[in-house]
């Protein structure tokens, strides 16, 4: 089975990592914009993060037979630091208008304060200019009011839910979200955020409609494998091949396509090369081959 | 070096000619906002927003077109440009002088990867090439192979303008990368004995580790009496490997009289070598 982790920050991860996610089935990912766990001092260390982005790990990735897609925004955390954030903003439209970004994000709250309702409502505004989908960040401290503010804010600047993808969500805020017509997304993180054994009864409860897994796997301890090891747990468990499809792979493509730029015709023509021949001669592998490793499907939470 | 001035009327004329209307309307209306901003930031977003408005279609040359485009950028080959990397050229070219040493830096710290080909691609065609070099050997040490190739390959920028030492950067690196060298222009031409003897360590040290070396590289060892060489040549010279028998065969009866007849037979030991690539 093919799938896309349509939430991952490759920066962070080794080749290991790329490795044992194409071995897994996973065919594109979707890199967001976030923070790099300390805060930047200077624009220069946005700008060369954005770089990255549509750049370098974009290589990276497709030295392994990953197809990389990217999101940008200015996040939560360092909206707060308005001195630079106001620096960043009039970076923004020049990468967010580039090939492979899919989306604006991940924007939205982390403490709630003025300054992240201010550049979180610019972006918004952004993404409405730009015609590109919004991913919206849930706050990991008082979760379920900043994600009903989000949805708020989102409705107050009249776009359509169909084009947001809110993040991080869990049983708590599941229902909210669903039934306000949004994308709801879950990050199968070990310790916080969701365990993929409870995301599988988040599907048998909810179904697959407007679903989606992610892994959100970045410089803290989290799983790159997350998608296809909760895919595997699901079809263990009894969920039907159509709704792992569904949650794992297209309704990721469905919201983010509507950005154009994400087809899935760019990853299915290059991965019918045999893998091999994709990694002769590259200068990240040098010439290793895949190592087949195994692993637990489970994702303790 | 290209005639800018006449060719800067007749490859915006070609350009134009293989956009449909829509695609020339969207250049056309932005080419006088760009004008209006000295600071180059219309030009930097427009640069990236090609790829919305312009197809990515291949074209269809004209024998007359080739033979022009081969005039003015030696090593022009088809199947590198697009209609998005001609319309990227045209910006680059059209970009008033006075500035645009600076704003095309200032460019090429935001390019993504298909931005960034395209840009080193271009930089032949405009009137300040010469001056570009440092821009050109910090391109030289990209690690992206695409970004590699459009420097290095079918590309008349490095021959023309680089000094020895970037050029020997050059194409230490691509054998480093395993490019076709072939494909890169007047490799020969260039070529120099400091470069030789730093092939014949590289050489050594591939053997060493019980490597090969690319067939491609002893075209690069020609003529040069350094001892060190010679006695690797020999050496060579025993190689099972047909085409490295081959191309150490030409080095060694190689005069100056059918150095440029050899040529084609290089293009052929490249082709094959680099065939399953």
């Amino acid at each position: 089975m093919q799938y896309i982790d349509p939430h991952i920050h490759m920066v962070s991860r080794t080749t290991d990592d790329y490795e044992a996610m194409r071995a897994a089935g996973i065919v594109a990912i979707i890199e967001p914009a976030f923070w790099m766990g300390q805060p930047r001092t200077s624009v220069g260390s946005f700008q060369d993060y954005f770089n990255s982005l549509v750049n370098w790990e974009r290589f990276r990735a497709s030295q392994f037979g990953i197809k990389h897609y990217c999101t940008i925004g200015l996040n939560s955390k360092e909206a707060n630091n308005e001195a630079l954030a106001e620096q960043v903003m009039d970076l923004l439209p020049l990468y967010a208008s580039k090939e492979g970004v899919v989306a604006i994000g991940e924007i939205g709250y982390d403490d709630q304060t003025k300054a992240e309702d201010k550049y979180f409502r610019e972006q918004i505004e952004l993404a409405k200019q730009l015609k590109l989908p919004i991913m919206v960040h849930t706050p990991h401290r008082d979760k379920k009011n900043g994600t009903i503010r989000s949805m708020d804010v989102i409705k107050e600047h009249g776009v359509s839910p169909s084009m947001v993808v809110i993040d991080h969500n869990n049983e708590e805020t599941v229902k909210a979200v669903l039934d306000r017509g949004y994308w709801t997304a879950f990050t199968i993180y070990p310790n916080t955020k969701m365990g993929n054994k409870r995301m599988v009864e988040i599907v048998k409860q909810y179904g697959s409609e407007r679903i989606i897994v992610d892994s959100s796997a970045d410089w803290g301890v989290s799983d790159p494998l997350a998608v296809p090891k909760t895919a595997s747990l699901m079809n263990e468990l009894g969920i039907s091949k159509q709704d792992i499809h569904l949650t794992c792979y297209k309704n990721a493509l469905d919201v983010y396509g509507q950005s154009g730029q994400f087809n899935e015709a760019d990853w299915m023509k290059e991965i019918t090369i045999e893998n091999m021949e994709l990694l002769n001669g590259n200068s990240v592998l040098r010439g290793q081959e895949f190592v087949k490793k195994t692993y637990s499907n489970i994702i303790e939470n | 070096m290209p005639n800018t001035i006449s060719s800067k009327m007749t490859f915006k004329e070609i350009v134009h000619s293989k956009l449909f209307q829509e695609e020339l309307n969207w250049l056309n209306a932005n080419s006088s906002l760009i004008k209006k901003d000295e600071q180059g930031n219309q030009f930097i977003l427009n640069y990236s927003l090609i790829f919305r408005f312009i197809s990515k279609d291949k074209i269809e040359w004209s024998t007359k077109e080739l033979l022009f485009l081969k005039k003015q950028y030696p090593s022009f080959s088809e199947e590198d440009w697009n209609k998005q990397s001609l319309c990227r050229s045209l910006l680059m070219i059209e970009l008033p002088v006075e500035n645009s040493k600076v704003i095309l830096k200032k460019l090429v710290e935001t390019c993504s990867i298909n931005e960034q080909e395209d840009f080193y691609k271009s930089l032949y065609f405009l009137k300040i090439a010469p001056e570009l070099t440092s821009l050109v050997e910090e391109g030289i040490r990209t690690n992206v192979e695409n970004v590699f190739d459009a420097i290095a390959l079918n590309n008349p920028y490095a021959a023309n303008y680089l000094s020895e030492e970037a050029w020997n950067q050059l194409v230490l690196k691509a054998i480093f990368m395993g490019r076709p060298l072939y494909k890169i222009y007047n490799l020969v031409v260039r070529n120099n004995e400091k470069l030789a003897v730093m092939l014949n360590n590289y050489i050594q040290e591939r053997w060493s580790a019980g490597r090969k070396v690319s067939p491609e590289i002893w075209q690069l060892m020609l003529g040069y009496k350094h001892p060190d060489i010679l006695i690797t040549l020999k050496k060579a010279i025993a190689s099972t490997n047909e085409l490295e028998h081959k191309a150490v065969q030409i080095i060694l009866q190689e005069t100056t009289l059918n150095r440029s007849s050899n040529l084609a037979i290089w293009t052929e030991i490249g082709k094959k070598v680099n065939q399953n690539k």
